[in-house]
């Protein structure tokens, strides 16, 4: 939420900047025979996301997925969003804008310029034309999570104010008719949806989603979006025992053959596509808001209905640390919560049982 | 949990108004009970019924005590000096945790004697404020700048 210090940009900098990167991007793309472009797909949006490089490629096809496209054309859709990415390894272009070396956030009347140091990334994004620049110095020491979820502050960026609103939650369906599972870092709500998933039910995701907000989406039913298709997952997590087939059971050389090796947390980063065919959808309803509990004695895993409020402190406060409309997005959140059912899922390690309770909520709910 | 009834009763001047910290204080109510979080120190606030009545009250315009709790008294049938006290001890612990600022005196003038507050179908209960400070880390952590490098958002640096 508090998105750190802020500091003024200059309009005739944020003009000289954004020259300066609009120049170095297309160098980097023409030194690898031109973009590739990406037709991702995100809820009512059509996003243009230009790569060069076979790193950034890879990355963005594995953490999009199914949501890209590849027949779209661009002429017959009208493009929300376009954004850039590029690397200085891949490509042989430097540093755009070396000045730029200290961390921080700046803004302009239009336009927005992070700078990080830690995982090193440019970005400049401008507003008035939807569009973004992302600069990173290499490609292949992207660290695993920002490789889960690319370019996602920048996403919230561009399309967080049309019509959407970015929310931290997970989505599991059946039929398209779904149910949203938030909470804190270790509530079990990333187990909980992609144990569903290995048992057969629908997800947009375990981590992020966008939710429907603006004229007209509150009179109607909630729906959801899928923004990321991957996730990351520990090889001991006994979600893997839920799958039959060859990596059913999680023998660890078989996913690290499929997955790559483990990263500095010691989780695979999978597309769920791939790890759960079939599985990965676009889009959804939302008839509950579900909040997973592991902290309980409980010994089978049940629904606790609980008030909306409670609901909407679980989901708005991890939510708001992550975007920059907040007050449209906790007014969406607050609206979701008012207006489906809303439970506290206690979880327990029978898995099964749990994804038995979602499925029942989904099947049998109002 | 922040219990009003136990508090001393603000000695704040009747004639001073009082409005929503907002923009920085965002505010949700569903079911007659309120969320509110502090966008700059992180902290978060759940309001009971009559905490979200009095809450509503200062958010279209600035009011007064005074004339929150004649409002108050008149909803719940109750006698004007417990009205007061609780109304009174709400906004002292509002204005405690900066919910609450205190209006441009120019607004005091324009502020109606009796406030206006929703209607709720329940039995009278005094306000409560709870306080969750469980997230204040996240809330407050940047999510580009910082997060631990090999961890992401939500790990913090160390």
């Amino acid at each position: 939420m508090a998105t750190g210090q802020v500091s003024v940009l200059p309009e005739n900098v944020s003009n000289a900047l954004a020259e300066a990167l609009g120049q170095a991007a297309e160098r980097a793309a023409s030194r690898q025979g031109g973009w590739q472009d990406h037709a991702v797909r995100i809820g009512p949006h059509l996003l243009r996301l230009r790569t060069c490089g076979p790193l950034l490629n890879k990355t963005v096809r594995r953490a999009f997925g199914p949501l890209i496209e590849y027949n779209s054309s661009f002429n017959d859709h009208p493009i929300s969003a376009e954004l850039r990415a590029w690397d200085s390894i891949s490509t042989g272009v430097p540093h755009p804008a070396p000045e730029w070396q200290l961390p921080g956030r700046f803004q302009s009347a239009t336009r927005v310029l992070t700078c990080d140091v830690d995982h090193p990334q440019l970005t400049l994004s401008d507003s008035t034309t939807a569009t973004a620049m992302v600069w990173i110095p290499d490609a292949s020491a992207i660290a695993s999570w920002e490789s889960a979820a690319p370019f996602r502050p920048v996403l919230d960026r561009l399309l967080g104010d049309a019509g959407t609103v970015f929310v931290h939650a997970g989505v599991v369906a059946i039929h398209g008719r779904g149910v949203l599972l938030t909470g804190p870092g270790g509530s079990g709500k990333s187990t909980t949806v992609l144990a569903c998933a290995a048992s057969g039910l629908d997800t947009l995701g375990d981590d992020f989603v966008l939710l429907d907000d603006g004229e007209g989406a509150r009179q109607r039913e909630r729906r959801t979006h899928a923004l990321y298709a991957t996730a990351r997952i520990r090889p001991d997590s006994p979600v893997w025992s839920l799958i039959r087939g060859p990596i059913g059971g999680a023998p660890e050389q078989l996913l690290e053959d499929r997955f790559g090796a483990v990263d500095s947390m010691g989780k695979h980063l999978i597309a769920i596509d791939e790890a759960f065919p079939g599985r990965m959808v676009r889009a959804s309803s939302v008839h509950a808001v579900v909040v997973p509990n592991a902290a309980h004695k409980e010994p089978t895993p049940r629904l606790v209905p609980i008030s909306a409020a409670q609901a909407l402190r679980a989901l708005a406060p991890t939510t708001l640390a992550l975007t920059e409309a907040r007050a449209d997005a906790f007014s969406a959140m607050a609206s979701l919560c008012a207006a489906v059912p809303c439970f506290e899922l206690r979880v327990t390690p029978d898995l099964r049982s749990v994804v038995e309770c979602v499925a029942s909520l989904i099947d049998g709910g109002p | 949990m922040v219990g009003l009834n136990d508090e001393h009763p603000s000695d704040a001047d009747a004639n001073t108004a009082y409005e929503a910290n907002s923009p920085r204080v965002l505010g949700e109510t569903i079911d007659s009970e309120t969320l509110l979080i502090d966008s700059r120190t992180g902290v978060y606030f759940a309001l009971n019924v009559t905490g979200s009545q009095i809450w509503a009250a200062f958010i279209s315009q600035p009011a007064t005590i005074d004339a929150v709790a004649t409002e108050f008294a008149r909803l719940y049938d109750l006698a004007p000096d417990v009205a007061r006290n609780d109304v009174a001890a709400t906004v002292s612990a509002m204005r405690e945790h900066e919910l609450l600022r205190e209006a441009p005196a120019m607004a005091v003038s324009q502020t109606p004697t009796r406030a206006s507050m929703p209607v709720v179908d329940r039995t009278y209960e005094p306000s409560s404020i709870e306080r969750f400070d469980d997230l204040e880390d996240l809330l407050l952590l940047d999510p580009i700048h910082d997060v631990d490098p090999d961890r992401g958002w939500p790990t913090a640096r160390n």
